[in-house]
């Protein structure tokens, strides 16, 4: 029974030790040791895109405020301002005729965007704005993309000529050209409409002058318009017709017409030239295009230009003056068809139409670093497409700091060889970035990520993998965009800084009393610098380049690795050189018209896989983290073998010990055994936790903690033997020294620890390495400026700028644009002053001079108090480059810092300093007399070149701090109280001003009596925007949760003598989380799950979402086209609205996700189905009754004019014009006079309408 | 004797008959010079009208067509030294533009109505001082002007009452049609169709559109402010007109 007992003991001893060990090893693979992992750099590479995302005031989207301003002083109409404050209101003001209205444009009634519709013209406008519209005597409509039937375009046939026009600009046309109205509205393509004109028919018009036969080559209503007698498909100088014409008295071209024409005597155009005059004339009769000669061949597209007029400009030539080259073999005609093909320059022939990208540099990716992809595209360069037309290179720039590039795609020509197309399109450089803050903390919604970023054209997963534990993918841009620095330099700085990071490297104190690096040892390296800088200028213009020219320019500052090599350089500054036959793919841009709501493709959308893919997708507000496991360091595997191994040895071990035990063996030997066992157990389990305790495990070799595990375990069994087996002491002499042995063993293997604990083994140091992704600058100075447009493409303002920090781009509009150098003859450093304006309060600047100034507190003696963050600045005469440094230097270049972090040229500098201890400067103890002098060194230089030689010294003195405030938490998230329907439990992050440690509990209590901890990030180097960040996992159980948060500060106080001086909360922090009652719902899509009917295709639909539930209704709503949920235009409220302009025909699928602030996500799939009718109304049957009875296929409106025969001429009348029959479905009635005949004109609700009659009646019928 | 006295007698109707031919010649040519200043080439009113109005025509519309469509334009861009009219615009970031002149082709017409207005006073003033130099009275009445545009040409109506006398002989003239031949309206159209696009895709594709519609010849400029410049000319006339677009527009960076 007592065995028994103490079997049981021991068994739930080894169980509580085995915990330990386990607890030990894990421990020590993710606590004290703690690495910078791939999740910390991503979640502050994440931070910092979130809060350049949402708080650029540049982003429209993201404002606080939109004011529409109806007229502005210059004239514009209807335009929208960012406000965020009072002073961006007052500048709406200003701008403006009258006030700006404080609301966005839709819901300014003047300003509400629609199709203007002339009613007198018959023209249309998209986008037009009401009440502009109106002033003009337009008609206005809802519908902002002309999809109305007014706007419906068909074939007005005017002469020979014909226009794709609306019906009304048609009949206006023909009204004021005196002709009579031909509209054909069941051509529904522009170029069936101009094939229409091509095959009017032509032919003689004979009519008699001065007592002679004339002739006249016209259509047939233009020769009755002149009375003349049509023949038609006959020449003029037929000879039968008698005429006075001679045929082929003269070639000429003609307008509007590809060809060259034969002309007889009279000045009528004959058949087109051919050098075979006879197979030309035809006999006198019209010759077709496709009859005529041929120009040339498939290969040679004129290769008949000196006999042939056949000229086509599709394919490449026209009717035009004949030249040295071009002329036909017939010296005497002044014409010829004429090559419209180009020869680019590198000597490649391109046809008339043809387009191609043209480069200022390398594009794309290229192996860097690592042998990991990098973008190339330089700083200063632009795409552009080249367009051959009419025989002409033109330049098209694409839109300038690479927001748009240049795609291409060939295509094979049908005699062999390849077309080119290129376009200048929208770069979704945003959009890479964008992916990375949709990415969730774990492995699934990474890889989500990576898929996205490799089916985007636009971007490239961008990996960087220097070290174990320093190593992450980013979705960057393919093409980078440029940035203009001397505008908007802080995007610049926002987008580069990304990159900016710190690689901590572990040293371990080894039991030889040398440092050992155990952990992202390689940041220490080259490779460091090199990939970062990889990704630096993957970002944008960042980082070390050379712009489009060559030139180096530099964007980066690296503190504990090696700067980047010349070799590396090398490779960089190839990238100004231009890769023949590399081009941008044109991709898809069903995501960028999706945001225009032009819904390309929706047709065939499908739904996501699943919701959570949707909702993965609308974290965008949600700083996302990737999961990346915990990488074990090689140091860790020792240990984690090591326990392992031990732990599977003690497992069997005990194993059989419970066999033994559990079989309630009362053996003596065998108890013995259990004995042995369980003191071995202990033994181990005891030196575990006293290398833990004392934390010397990372410091040991693999033997020597090998030696003491098993010291331990053999101490512990010998005494875990003598303690079950009785009387062994007296047993005899080896037994006996065995008893003595073990608790020896035990104390030695003590001793040694201790002494590798006063040794300082397993001590960790770490090492920050530090590179600082900033924003590239251009050489100094300006010798290179003249070279912008030298490589005979456009020269813009941008890559002027690229050339050198003095280069301008001057003339700008004028047409005689230059970049020129602003500064030749500038030999002047800036002069530095003190900055006043930034000043902390409590400060003054003292002792100025042109050699520096000293920052005196207005407290006591002046001097400044450690720890405490100051700031202050520096003001120059022209824009510089500032550095500091606290020793001094002898060159700028020498200097380590830059002032205030950035590399910009500035007018104004500011820097925020946390003013060191006074221990850090060599003046330890506690003496609050203590004073330290303390100077920063400062240099500028200007764009020229022109650096400062003497230091400019920016001094103070420096007193001992004391921290008497408490913590104060300066944030927190999620911001809102609510959390998601089903939520468990939520992580709260709070950040802190100063270093501190945080504890939570649901009563208010004091903050040693609060029982959980927030894991805080105390490091300097952790330091964030708004401080020091703190999470926890609050658990929610009610509806309503409350939880209450305090904070101590001063960390490194914590176990010393100093530890009361730690400050306090004296109040708690209230963290309040309310669970959704519901969950979010989409009450209602409309429309869904039915037909919408249109008489114009594109057709414009407007998709509307009502939600309610979650947290009160509200929520953002986004609909999906191809890969993107896209945010709706209207919404973040319970009513979502989105216009789509460019529906086509056929069922619809689109997907909708709406999540409210706290998560809650509802989704739902709208369907319907677009019915375009574009047919005009028939006529199924017509009887008398005395009244006239028609009856139509659809509801319809009929009128009808009556007249004497049945002339077909007379069907142009105005549906308006006519007499309305009664009857708006599908019977209509009216008086019917069989004297007359009825032409009746039928139109439906959609106005479709026949270009004729619907049908002529006539009496009796 | 009898025979020489009917000789005499026809030599005398002879020349009675040569008389009266070139009296009548003589009336005939003063009676028709003496209204010359009413139906006579140099002095016709519809043409003198006619010649002056299409010169004032012209001159506002080639002082437009650079312009953007207007004679003295606001809310500009400079391009080439020439402030060109924005028609189309958004001066934010990101969103299509607004259609800043909805009704281009009614503004047209106002334009070149408000340019030819004092002008074609002008050209009814020097008609009254020809025709007073030339010693005949001239009364004006008031003048309205309609201006219409259609292919290839401006029509104008000019509705003034004008009364030329002299002597006894008083001619009137009411309405003046004249067709000045000019492709604004050709022109604009193409302009309206580029402003329309841009305002719905944020692009208009002036290849594909050239080589469709080989009468024009576009060309597209863009500067670092995302606003373009699009030049359209009319081959047959080679007139130019140059309208800016800024539509969608893309800050540097975020």
């Amino acid at each position: 029974m007592i065995n028994k007992r103490g079997t049981s003991l021991i068994e739930m001893f080894l169980i509580i030790s085995m915990s330990f060990s386990f607890a030990y090893i894990i421990h020590e693979s993710e606590g004290k040791v703690k690495f910078v992992t791939e999740e910390n750099n991503l979640e502050k590479i994440y931070a910092k895109l979130l809060r350049l995302l949402i708080s650029d005031k540049n982003f429209v989207s993201a404002a606080a405020a939109v004011y529409t301003c109806v007229k502005a002083k210059d004239g514009s109409i209807c335009q929208e301002y960012p406000v965020f404050d009072a002073e961006d209101a007052a500048a709406c003001n200003e701008l403006c005729d009258g006030s700006c209205i404080p609301s966005g444009r839709d819901k300014v009634a003047e300003c509400k965007i629609g199709t203007c519709y002339d009613e007198l013209e018959g023209t249309c406008q998209a986008g037009s704005p009401k009440k502009e519209c109106e002033n003009f005597e337009g008609k206005w409509f809802p519908d902002p993309f002309e999809n109305i039937p007014q706007c419906r375009e068909g074939c007005c046939v005017l002469g020979d000529q014909t226009q794709f026009v609306s019906d009304r600009q048609c009949g206006r046309q023909a009204e004021l050209l005196g002709l009579e109205k031909e509209f054909k509205p069941e051509i529904r393509t522009e170029i069936q409409c101009l094939i229409l004109a091509n095959s009017q028919e032509e032919g003689a018009c004979v009519f008699q002058e001065e007592f002679e036969n004339t002739c006249k080559f016209t259509t047939k209503a233009q020769c009755l318009s002149i009375g003349g007698e049509f023949k038609v498909g006959l020449l003029c100088s037929n000879s039968d017709l008698d005429t006075n014409c001679e045929r082929q008295a003269s070639a000429n071209c003609v307008e509007g017409k590809d060809e060259l024409y034969w002309f007889d005597s009279c000045g009528n155009k004959e058949n087109i030239y051919d050098a075979n005059k006879g197979k030309s004339w035809n006999d006198g009769k019209v010759l077709g295009k496709a009859d005529s000669c041929s120009i040339g061949t498939e290969t040679n597209g004129l290769k008949n230009q000196n006999t042939c007029g056949n000229c086509n400009y599709i394919m490449g030539s026209i009717c035009g003056e004949k030249t040295a080259n071009e002329k036909l073999s017939d010296g005497s005609i002044d014409y010829v068809c004429r090559d419209l093909s180009c020869t680019d320059k590198d000597g490649q022939k391109r046809v008339n139409g043809e387009s191609w990208c043209e480069y200022q540099g390398s594009i794309g990716t290229d192996k860097g670093s690592g042998n990991k992809l990098r973008a190339t595209d330089t700083p200063g360069s632009r795409h552009f497409r080249q367009v051959c037309l009419d025989a002409e290179i033109r330049t098209e720039a694409c839109a300038d700091y690479r927001n748009e590039i240049c795609v291409e795609e060939q295509t094979k020509k049908a005699g062999g060889g390849e077309f080119s197309s290129a376009a200048c399109r929208l770069n979704r450089w945003q959009q890479c970035l964008e992916y990375n803050t949709n990415v969730k903390n774990n492995q699934k919604s990474k890889e989500k990520r990576d898929d996205k970023c490799t089916q985007n054209p636009d971007c490239f997963v961008k990996e960087v993998n220097i070290a174990d534990n320093f190593k992450f993918n980013i979705c960057a841009p393919k093409y980078p965009a440029g940035f203009d620095l001397r505008t908007n330099g802080e995007t610049a700085e926002g987008v580069c800084s990304i990159a900016s990071q710190k690689c901590t490297v572990i040293y371990v104190k080894k039991e030889t009393g040398s440092w050992q690096c155990v952990a992202n040892c390689d940041c220490e390296e080259g490779k460091f610098t090199e990939q970062m800088n990889d990704l630096c200028m993957s970002l944008g213009d960042c980082g070390l380049s050379v712009n489009y020219n060559g030139d180096l320019g530099e964007g980066y500052k690296v503190h504990g690795a090696p700067k980047l090599s010349k070799s590396y350089i090398a490779g960089i500054s190839k990238y100004s050189d231009v890769k023949k036959g590399k081009v941008a793919e044109p991709g898809n841009l069903k995501d960028f018209y999706g945001a225009l709501g032009i819904p390309g493709g929706l047709g065939s959308a499908k739904t996501p896989e699943d919701a959570s893919k949707a909702a993965t997708m609308m974290g965008l507000l949600t700083a996302g983290m990737v999961g990346i496991p915990v990488l074990a360091a090689a140091y860790f595997g020792v240990a984690g073998l090591s326990g392992i191994g031990i732990t599977s040895g003690l497992g069997a071990a005990s194993g059989e010990a419970v066999t033994f035990f559990g079989g309630g063996s009362a053996s003596p030997a065998l108890g013995a055994m259990g004995g042995v066992l369980a003191g071995g157990a202990i033994g181990l389990a005891a030196t575990s936790l006293l290398i833990k305790f004392t934390g010397i495990g990372p410091g040991l070799s693999p033997m020597t903690t090998y030696a003491l595990l098993g010291a331990g375990a053999i101490g512990g069994a010998i005494v875990g033997y003598a303690a079950v087996t009785p009387g062994i002491g007296a047993g005899g002499g080896l037994f006996a020294g065995a008893t003595i042995l073990g608790p020896i063993l035990i104390i030695a293997v003590v001793l040694i620890i201790v002494w590798f604990k006063l040794m300082g083994v397993g001590k960790t140091k770490q090492v920050i390495v530090d590179f600082s992704c900033q924003p590239w600058q251009a050489p100094r100075g300006g010798k290179n400026c003249e070279e912008c447009g030298k490589d005979g493409l456009p020269c813009s303002r941008y890559t002027c700028q690229s050339l050198g920090q003095t280069c301008e781009f001057e003339n700008e509009g004028t047409g005689e644009e230059l970049c020129i150098n602003i500064s030749p003859n500038d030999v002047t450093s800036p002069r530095i002053s003190p900055l006043e304006i930034v000043l902390a309060d409590g400060f003054e600047y003292s002792d100025v001079s042109e050699n520096g100034y000293k920052i005196k507190s207005n407290v006591e003696d002046g001097c400044v108090k450690a720890y405490q963050p100051l700031t202050f600045g520096i003001s120059l005469n022209e824009p510089g480059q500032c550095r500091f440094d606290t020793l001094h230097t002898n060159t700028f270049e020498e200097m380590e810092f830059d002032f205030g972090g950035r590399n910009l040229y500035l007018w104004n500098h500011t820097q925020t300093l946390n003013i060191p201890s006074l221990e850090s400067l060599g003046i330890p103890g506690y003496d609050p007399n203590r004073r330290a002098d303390y100077s920063l060194y400062v240099r500028c230089a200007d764009g020229t070149g022109n650096e400062n030689i003497n230091e400019y010294v920016i001094n103070f003195c420096v007193k001992p701090g004391d921290d008497i405030t408490a913590p104060l938490i300066t944030k927190k998230e999620p911001l809102g109280e609510y959390t998601t329907y089903n939520a468990t439990e939520q992580q709260v992050t709070i950040w802190t001003n100063e270093p501190s440690e945080c504890k939570w509990d649901s009563t208010d209590k004091t903050y040693d009596s609060m029982l959980n901890e927030f894991e805080c990030a105390n490091d300097v180097a952790n330091q964030e925007f708004y401080g020091f960040k703190c999470e926890g996992t609050l658990g929610i159980t009610t509806e309503e949760n409350k939880y209450y948060v305090r904070c101590k500060d001063q960390p490194w106080l914590s176990g010393t003598d100093k530890e009361g001086d730690r400050n306090t909360n004296s109040e708690s922090y209230q963290v309040n989380l309310k669970r959704s009652r519901t969950n979010l719902k989409i009450d209602s899509i409309s429309p869904n799950n039915r037909t919408i009917s249109a008489g114009v295709e594109p057709v414009s639909v407007e998709v509307i979402v009502r939600t309610s539930g979650g947290v009160d209704g509200n929520a953002i709503c986004k609909y999906g086209i191809g890969n993107n949920l896209i945010e709706f235009y209207d919404t973040l409220g319970n009513e979502h609205r989105q216009v789509f302009q460019s529906f086509t025909a056929g069922e619809k699928e689109l997907p909708i996700v709406c999540e409210d602030e706290a998560g809650n996500i509802a989704s739902q799939t709208a369907e319907f189905n677009i019915l375009i009718d574009t047919s005009a109304p028939e006529i199924s049957r017509v009887y008398n009754t005395g009244n006239l009875i028609v009856i139509t296929n659809e509801p319809s409106e009929c009128s009808f004019i009556t007249g004497e025969s049945k002339k077909k001429d007379l069907c142009n009348f105005e549906f308006i014009n006519g007499t309305l029959m009664s009857g708006v479905d599908l019977v209509h009635s009216s008086e019917f006079d069989s004297g007359k005949t009825h032409y009746i004109k039928c139109k439906d609700r959609f106005d479709n309408a026949p270009g004729a009659c619907s049908i002529i009646l006539k009496g009796g019928a | 004797m009898a025979e020489i006295r009917n000789k005499k007698g026809q030599v005398v109707i002879w020349v009675i008959i040569a008389m009266a031919l070139v009296g009548s010649m003589i009336l005939f040519f003063t009676l028709e010079r003496k209204p010359t200043i009413l139906n006579g080439q140099d002095f016709s009113p519809e043409s003198f009208i006619q010649g002056c109005s299409e010169k004032a025509v012209n001159e506002a519309v080639d002082l437009m067509l650079p312009q953007g469509g207007f004679v003295s334009p606001n809310n500009t861009i400079l391009f080439n030294n020439i402030n060109v009219a924005y028609l189309c615009e958004n001066q934010g970031f990101y969103k299509s533009c607004i259609n800043q002149h909805p009704a281009l082709i009614n503004e047209l017409r106002s334009e070149i109505k408000k340019y030819i207005m004092p002008k074609i006073e002008n050209c009814f003033s020097n008609l009254k001082a020809d025709v007073e130099r030339k010693n005949s009275d001239i009364t004006l009445g008031n003048m309205e002007i309609d201006v219409n545009l259609g292919p290839n040409r401006v029509i104008l109506n000019i509705d003034r009452k004008v009364t030329i006398s002299k002597d006894s002989e008083t001619k009137t003239f009411e309405n003046f049609e004249i067709n000045v031949i000019n492709s604004i309206y050709d022109i604009a159209n193409v302009a309206i169709e580029i402003a329309s696009q841009e305002a719905k895709y944020c692009y208009f594709e002036y290849v594909g559109y050239s080589v469709l519609h080989t009468r024009f010849g576009i060309r597209k400029t863009s500067d670092s402010n995302s606003n373009k410049i699009y030049t359209i000319k009319d081959k047959y006339s080679d007139k130019e007109m140059n309208i800016a677009i800024r539509s969608c527009a893309i800050p540097p960076g975020i």
